[in-house]
């Protein structure tokens, strides 16, 4: 997928983040979408299980990127959350701005916004 | 496409390594694991596979395979030597079911630091038209203490699993305690783990000169460690001959890396003869080595998962991936156990006989070993277990990130 930023609002390609979130519509999807990017195993773990490993341990590096991003913070606090496109959007661009780079960035994003960035940052923003 | 292979596997990898955090940390384990396990002859034996195979190295362009910049971590010279072999068995097996014409070029062998047991099998990541073939430091280090400590009840004659137990109590603790400790989200980078790991871990799967004390202290583990490898890359090899990278379909990766495993295993110059003189018994070791390993790590993870909870209810996916796994082990080692028996039907009959009695003599250790262990982890209380989980939460805490405190490691 490509990397294609809104240079204004720092939001994602919102068709490639819609059409994402129409065809893997929960996490478990989600997951198992970014496992069959990561090849097979030795001893035969589902894509979902190797998805969710590889975003479990790349997360403490996307975590400061997201929850550090003052105006994904604002919007979180005012805005209707059930808009998954949006926040997953704007998620997406943010990482793309920092570099992040590794695993599928789009599939990344739709993982956050589907688990919740409340959920996510709550350390991170309690104060 | 040469340095296309360089800049591919830097963004790849950072999914594995960031545990090292920072660049210069990486550099400094490079160059401990470089100075440990300088490997020297593997540009020799890549020629001489040139020189056997000619048509294989005809079809597909490995001439980069002797550049030593294409090697970071200190064992993936040797890893791609023996990916190569391999590719070249599985190539030359020309099996029924094969595509006529596989595509086995740029197949990459590369290690990771990634240190957690419980997410580090070997796996095939494409990254086309690279594939690249992984084998984290985590399978690397759980395999070498796997064995290192059935070894350890071999040389103390213990069969029975409460006896293993008796031997190995504390060196099981130490495997189940990673992978509690890899339960916990981020916890895969202990930095003196990794070098202990660098120090004693990889010169089981080297083929290097060097510091080979750990290997010498117990050569039986050594070659199990080596064998049970060699498999899982033959397995990794036979995904990408058959392409199957999104939708895999395991057993025909065992059914055809196990003829990779038969085609190659004779290069293999460190594995020797615990268990026989015997070529058909020696062949077999590295599936039925994989299969105790994988099913042991795989048991220990389900266990751990329902002991801390750590799944949603109903989901057990550890415990599907155990089961779906022991049902692949049970055909490996009925298909090696038959092959065997049809390998030394061609050699000298006493030999053949005294391989036979030693192989079942092992087989049998290995299934009170696996027992043992299992019962063991069993026997650990769910407080043990979360107990575990919060020192390994602790030590992250204090864990050492940063290059100046990789160099006051003591090693």
């Amino acid at each position: 997928m490509s990397s294609r930023t809104n240079d204004h609002t720092g939001q994602y390609d919102e068709s490639q983040i819609k059409a994402t979130l129409a065809t893997y519509p929960d996490v478990e999807e989600l997951y198992a979408a970014l496992g069959r990017e990561l090849g097979a195993s030795a001893t035969g773990e589902d894509p979902a299980t190797r998805g969710e490993n590889a975003f479990r341990r790349i997360l403490p590096d996307i975590r400061p990127i997201v929850c550090g991003n003052e105006h994904l913070r604002r919007y979180c606090s005012d805005a209707d959350y059930s808009d998954a496109t949006s926040v997953a959007g704007m998620i997406a661009g943010t990482l793309v701005a920092a570099h992040f780079s590794g695993l599928n960035v789009v599939l990344c994003a739709c993982i956050i916004a589907r688990m919740g960035l409340r959920t996510l940052c709550a350390e991170a923003w309690r104060n | 496409m040469q340095s296309q292979l360089i800049s591919q596997w830097r963004i790849l990898s950072k999914s594995y390594d960031r545990s090292i955090g920072v660049d210069t940390t990486r550099s400094y384990l490079i160059k401990l694991g470089r100075a440990r396990f300088a490997d020297l002859s593997w540009q020799e034996r890549l020629a001489e596979r040139r020189e056997e195979f000619p048509e294989f190295f005809d079809t597909f362009d490995y001439t980069w395979c002797n550049n030593p910049e294409f090697y970071d971590f200190p064992i993936e010279t040797s890893l791609q030597t023996r990916t190569l072999d391999a590719a070249i068995a599985l190539w030359r097996a020309k099996l029924p079911d094969m595509p006529s014409n596989p595509d086995l070029g740029w197949i990459v062998a590369r290690s990771t630091f990634l240190a957690n047991f419980a997410q580090a099998t070997p796996h095939v990541q494409p990254s086309l038209p690279f594939k690249y073939v992984i084998s984290p430091l985590g399978w690397l280090e759980f395999v070498y203490r796997y064995f290192t400590e059935f070894g350890r009840c071999v040389d103390q004659s213990a069969k029975t699993p409460a006896d293993m137990r008796e031997v190995s109590s504390k060196g099981w603790l130490s495997i189940t305690a990673n992978v509690i400790a890899s339960s916990c989200d981020g916890l895969d980078y202990f930095l003196p783990e990794m070098v202990k790991a660098i120090k004693n871990t990889v010169a089981c799967f080297a083929d290097a000169e060097g510091d080979f004390d750990a290997k010498r202290q117990n050569e039986l583990a050594g070659d199990l460690c080596y064998a049970a490898h060699d498999f899982a890359l033959c397995h990794e090899v036979a995904h990408i001959a058959a392409s199957d990278f999104t939708n895999p379909d395991e057993s025909r990766a065992d059914r055809w890396g196990l003829a990779a495993y038969l085609g190659s295993w004779g290069r293999r110059p460190l594995l020797h003869m615990h268990i026989g003189n015997s070529n058909g018994t020696r062949a077999i070791v590295g599936p039925i080595g994989f299969g105790s390993a994988g099913r042991s790590l795989l048991a220990t993870k389900a266990l751990i998962e329902r002991r801390l909870r750590l799944n949603s209810p109903g989901r057990n996916r550890g415990l599907a991936v155990f089961t779906a796994f022991a049902e692949r082990s049970r055909w490996l080692l009925a298909r090696a156990i038959s092959l065997r028996d049809h390998h030394i039907q061609k050699e000298n009959p006493v030999v053949a006989k005294d391989a036979g009695d030693r192989l079942l003599s092992l087989i049998e250790q290995l299934a009170s070993y696996e027992m043992g262990f299992a019962e063991f982890n069993a026997s650990l209380k769910t407080e043990d277990c979360e107990e575990a989980r919060r020192a390994a939460v602790a030590a992250e805490k204090i864990a050492a990130r940063d290059p100046a405190s990789a160099e006051q490691i003591e090693i």
